[in-house]
């Protein structure tokens, strides 16, 4: 489907300046600056009937106030499913529903997307209720009570039924501890008990506002519909720059485990540390290449995946990340528009049985220790290049896809609209050496946090402590070369002392 | 569908699909096999999802990991997935790798060369699998519903057997190789590529790589029990109430899963519903299944009910989620399957002490749905709800090949679709009053409720 040329309006603020922005690793916050200021429409016009909306909001969850974690998210759920100002919210729910389309809420840590799609027949009816939720919100008790109660709900069943996610959330909170990057999109349970509705009303007037909002569109956009799009959306208020400034993490000088007990029938393991190579940084295309040869999601491209699974049967699956990855348990790629400043190099080694859970844990952070010391091998470099040569124009097979790209982009100070593109042609030029040197330079086997959610942490803590052998049980005969690197694999020592392991409850960690 | 598609079929009974689309560079291909846990007996269980993890493990000319290195450097996203009635194999790559794809696939599927070292592993990693799955509440719901709708039809499992009920895989060689070689068979496999096709001899590539592998002996199979729905021998349209004999076969059942204290409770509903099998072209080797006397019109009613009757848009989810604020979400599936599964409705309930009302809500719903016929204005705007969504599905041709592996992998052709939408047209009020009479009859509903305490309050 061919692409028209990209149709762009700035609207400054006056006396704002809004320069070209170069691709470089300059600090992120630095980056912002020059974005913040301005409504940005950014139109990628096609024939397809198709029609996709994006607009983004920098307002996540960092912006949540302490003490009333959750705000973000119940302002998105109330503007996007707590009816509008004319409508209630099932009347919305009801105009929206024979045009087969959804509208949908995105918050993470420094954003929320609210992006729709409809077909070209209903563009009219589908633009007037996503104009009318975002610019005249409902605001009534009764839906904020509603939904109060429902992001709860999901909160608890992330954190009681969801034990893989319930992983991915502490080691978020662990290493963020103390910065606004700790909580969980959602909220606390006691952040969102504690919110009233003027609570979410204050930060709807703080923070959607022009200032950094980016209006995405694509698809068959009829003759003058972007521009009056735009020219709607400037009846938000100018707005204030939100400028969101994050110290790094807390520098740790050692490992630390934290084990949350769970009566389950496996232990997860989610490992990692602080990574700022975001997309804007001139390492990511090195530093990418890596994590997908080390760990390629649900792949079995990955060394994590060859030696936990395929050679041995361990798990399900063991995979590691770049970015974060929402609910990776059900999608094959994360949704684009979860741009972050700070990012985390994460391991995730899914359900262990109890008994190969300590030898689970050796395997993978000893596989972490020879990519930092030893790189990655000719062999492995190189299918990794040619697999993604192939696999990056897979990231925007969509035009929906294609064009929450090109918005990350833009919020990543990168040049023009084609990100896979861009990010093809960076990964073909790269060398092993130079992949190799980029792991050396940011990533590390040491001061890792480890997480492991399951059944009988106590015991597994002893025999952390005290870095007890941990033959591996198999069911079934294996090769010589695995049996050999077992018996190393099972006496690595961990060397963790009793502060650095930890257990913590469920009901501590998010109170 | 806004694609039409071509299909051949070579002289070993194999059958190309192909769906040329306008998305550029790019091409999906779905490997569809008849085979799936519904295939499965006693001694047999689990073996459908096991070769689906096995199958990535190296053909003949490509042994052990070399088969998955030469995927992996065409630049092809590949994964699979087993399901009751079929087992897909896909992947998404670049148009330049179709030979190379097609070469791979043939060598898998005809000369699967994995090791007993293979086999193991991949029996672990699905007791991993399994684990992963296991705290799921809807995972945990569907397990209890298949158990009270089937109680010997192969739907009582799913084709994600625990690692306890497996035991019988770890020394059955012999009996793995008979299911292999009697469902992996070229006249139980369709290819279906979807994509950036044209100016490709897909046709001639396929002959080439394919045309060696032997049609199966055609084993009989043992006749399926319990294929046909409650009610299903009694004639459409005007069906009179369920007598009270009726009514004392058809027991409810109700079943009561513990959860964590705290986490939101869910309910669940289900109905025994008509299977497509008889609907769609019948595939090699499966016309031996019992005729249910459904009609493409009652699939498309059933359908719409989904949406007009549990759905965002019902009477009910205004009720239950935006009034009266006993639930957090509302909504019921309709699942493609061969023969007649089930028709669910899910809740989940706000609050404990919610359970009871959301379930006499229900009941009231579907006592109104009975009794009054919809308007057509309903209808009309349920039908298009659904012609939509359906086609804001088909952005990809990933999302077009996953959309349609249920009616391939099922009936074996796309068509299947078009008849399902010509369908969707000629449903009136009076028969959708019609079906939801004859399949979802509160004195034959499943309830599955997953609370945190044993349920205090009688079952309505």
């Amino acid at each position: 489907m061919s692409r028209r040329p990209v149709e762009e309006a700035k609207l400054h603020r006056p006396g704002s300046r809004a320069k070209d922005r170069r691709p470089s690793d300059r600090r992120p916050s630095d980056r912002r600056k020059g974005h913040e200021n301005q409504l940005t429409l950014l139109a990628l016009p096609n024939q397809s009937p198709l029609i996709h909306f994006r607009f983004i909001f920098r307002a996540g969850s960092a912006l949540d106030l302490k003490g009333r974690e959750g705000c973000a998210a119940l302002c998105a759920a109330m503007l996007v499913r707590g009816g509008s100002a004319l409508r209630s919210a099932g009347q919305l729910s009801e105009a929206l529903f024979p045009l087969g389309a959804h509208i949908t809420e995105q918050v993470d840590k420094e954003m929320t997307a609210i992006s729709g799609s409809t077909h070209r027949d209903n563009l009219p009816h589908f633009y007037a209720i996503l104009r009318e939720m975002l610019l005249q919100p409902g605001w009534r008790q009764d839906d904020f009570l509603r939904l109060r109660e429902e992001l709860q709900n999901t909160l608890q069943q992330a954190l009681l039924h969801n034990d893989e996610e319930l992983a991915r959330l502490v080691l978020q909170k662990e290493i963020f501890a103390g910065r606004p990057y700790a909580h969980p999109p959602l909220g606390t349970l006691k952040g969102l008990a504690s919110l009233k509705l003027p609570d979410v009303q204050d930060f709807y007037r703080q923070h959607f506002n022009r200032a950094g909002l980016t209006l995405g569109l694509t698809g068959d956009l009829p003759e003058g519909f972007a521009q009056q799009v735009l020219q709607d959306f400037r009846a938000l208020p100018e707005g204030r720059s939100a400028s969101l400034v994050l110290r790094p993490p807390l520098r740790r000088l050692q490992n630390r485990v934290t084990l949350v007990p769970r009566d389950t029938e496996g232990v997860t393991i989610s490992m990692g540390l602080p990574c700022n190579v975001t997309r804007g940084h001139r390492d990511f295309p090195a530093l990418y290449l890596a994590t997908q040869a080390f760990g390629a999601h649900r792949s079995s491209l990955g060394l994590l995946f060859q030696k936990l699974r395929e050679q041995r049967g361990l798990t399900y699956g063991a995979y590691s990340y770049l970015e974060y990855f929402p609910r990776p348990m059900s999608q094959l790629a994360p949704e684009p528009n979860l741009v972050r400043q700070q990012q985390l190099f994460e391991l995730w080694v899914r359900p262990v049985a109890w008994e190969n859970c300590h030898f689970a844990l050796r395997l993978a952070w000893r596989e972490l220790r020879l990519l930092v010391e030893q790189g990655l091998s000719e062999d492995c470099f190189y299918i990794t290049q040619q697999h993604l040569l192939g696999t990056i124009p897979q990231l925007v097979a969509t035009n929906d896809q294609a064009l929450g790209a090109a918005i990350d982009a833009r919020f990543y100070g990168l040049p023009g609209h084609d990100y896979a593109e861009q990010l093809r042609r960076a990964v073909a030029s790269l060398t092993r050496s130079a992949v190799n040197r980029a792991v050396a330079r940011h990533l590390r086997a040491d001061r890792l946090q480890v997480v492991l959610v399951g059944p009988r942490l106590d015991e597994l803590r002893t025999r952390l402590l005290a870095d007890a052998p941990s033959p591996i049980l198999y069911d079934s005969p294996k090769p010589s070369f695995v049996l050999e690197e077992d018996k190393i694999v099972a006496g690595w020592n961990l060397s963790l002392e009793p502060n650095q392991v930890r257990i913590e409850s469920v009901a501590e960690l998010f109170a | 569908m806004p694609f039409a598609f071509r299909e051949v079929e070579f002289a070993n009974g194999l059958r190309l699909l192909l769906l040329p689309t306008n998305f550029p560079g790019l091409v999906s291909l779905y490997s569809l096999v008849s085979v799936g846990s519904r295939h499965e007996r006693a001694s047999t269980r689990g073996f459908a999802h096991l070769f689906e993890h096995c199958l990535f493990r190296g053909s003949a000319s490509f042994p052990g990991r070399t088969w998955d290195d030469a995927l992996i450097a065409t630049g092809a996203l590949a994964n699979a997935f087993t399901e009751d009635d079929y087992t897909a194999f896909h992947s998404t790559f670049p148009k330049e790798a179709l030979p190379r794809i097609l070469q791979l696939e043939a060598d898998r599927f005809q000369y699967p060369a994995f090791t007993e070292e293979d086999y193991f592993s991949e029996l672990e990693a699905i007791a991993s699998e399994y684990r992963h799955q296991s705290a799921d509440p809807l995972r945990r719901i569907q397990t209890a519903l298949r158990k009270a709708a089937f109680p010997s039809h192969p739907y009582r499992y799913s084709p994600l057997s625990p690692p306890q009920e497996l035991h019988h895989l770890q020394g059955s060689r012999s009996l793995a190789n008979r299911f292999y070689a009697q469902h992996y068979r070229p006249e139980r496999t369709t290819l279906f590529l979807i994509g950036d096709l044209e100016g490709q001899p897909v046709a001639e590539w396929v002959e080439e790589s394919w045309s060696n592998w032997r049609r199966g002996r055609s084993l009989p199979e043992a006749p399926l029990p319990e294929t046909t729905p409650p009610n299903a021998s009694q004639p459409n349209a005007t069906l009179p109430e369920p007598t009270p004999s009726d009514a004392a076969q058809l027991q409810p059942s109700h079943t009561t899963l513990p959860s964590a204290a705290g986490a939101p409770p869910w309910l669940a509903v289900g109905f025994r519903a008509p299977g497509l099998l008889t609907h769609g072209q019948i595939r090699n080797g499966q016309s031996h299944h019992a005729a249910l006397a459904a009609s493409w019109e009652e699939v498309a009613a059933l359908d719409l009910l989904t949406v007009i009757g549990f759905g965002e848009g019902s009477p009910l989810h205004q009720e239950l989620v935006m009034e009266r604020h006993l639930a957090d979400s509302l909504y019921s599936s309709y699942e493609r399957h061969a023969d007649s599964f089930l028709f669910t409705i899910y809740v989940r309930v706000k609050r404990e002490d919610a359970i009871a009302p959301v379930e006499q809500a229900l009941l009231s719903a579907l006592l109104q749905l009975r009794t009054q016929p919809v308007t057509p204005s309903q209808l009309t705007r349920s039908l298009m709800h659904l012609r939509y969504r359906f086609s804001l599905r088909l952005d990809s041709n990933q999302h077009i090949g996953r959309t349609l592996a249920d009616f391939v992998g099922i009936t074996g052709t796309p068509a299947a679709i078009n008849q399902l939408f010509a369908a969707y047209a000629r449903v009136t009020p009076a028969k959708l009053q019609a079906v939801v009479r004859r399949y979802l009859s509160p004195a034959a509903r499943l309830v599955v409720v997953l609370r945190a305490l044993p349920a205090a309050e009688p079952s309505l």
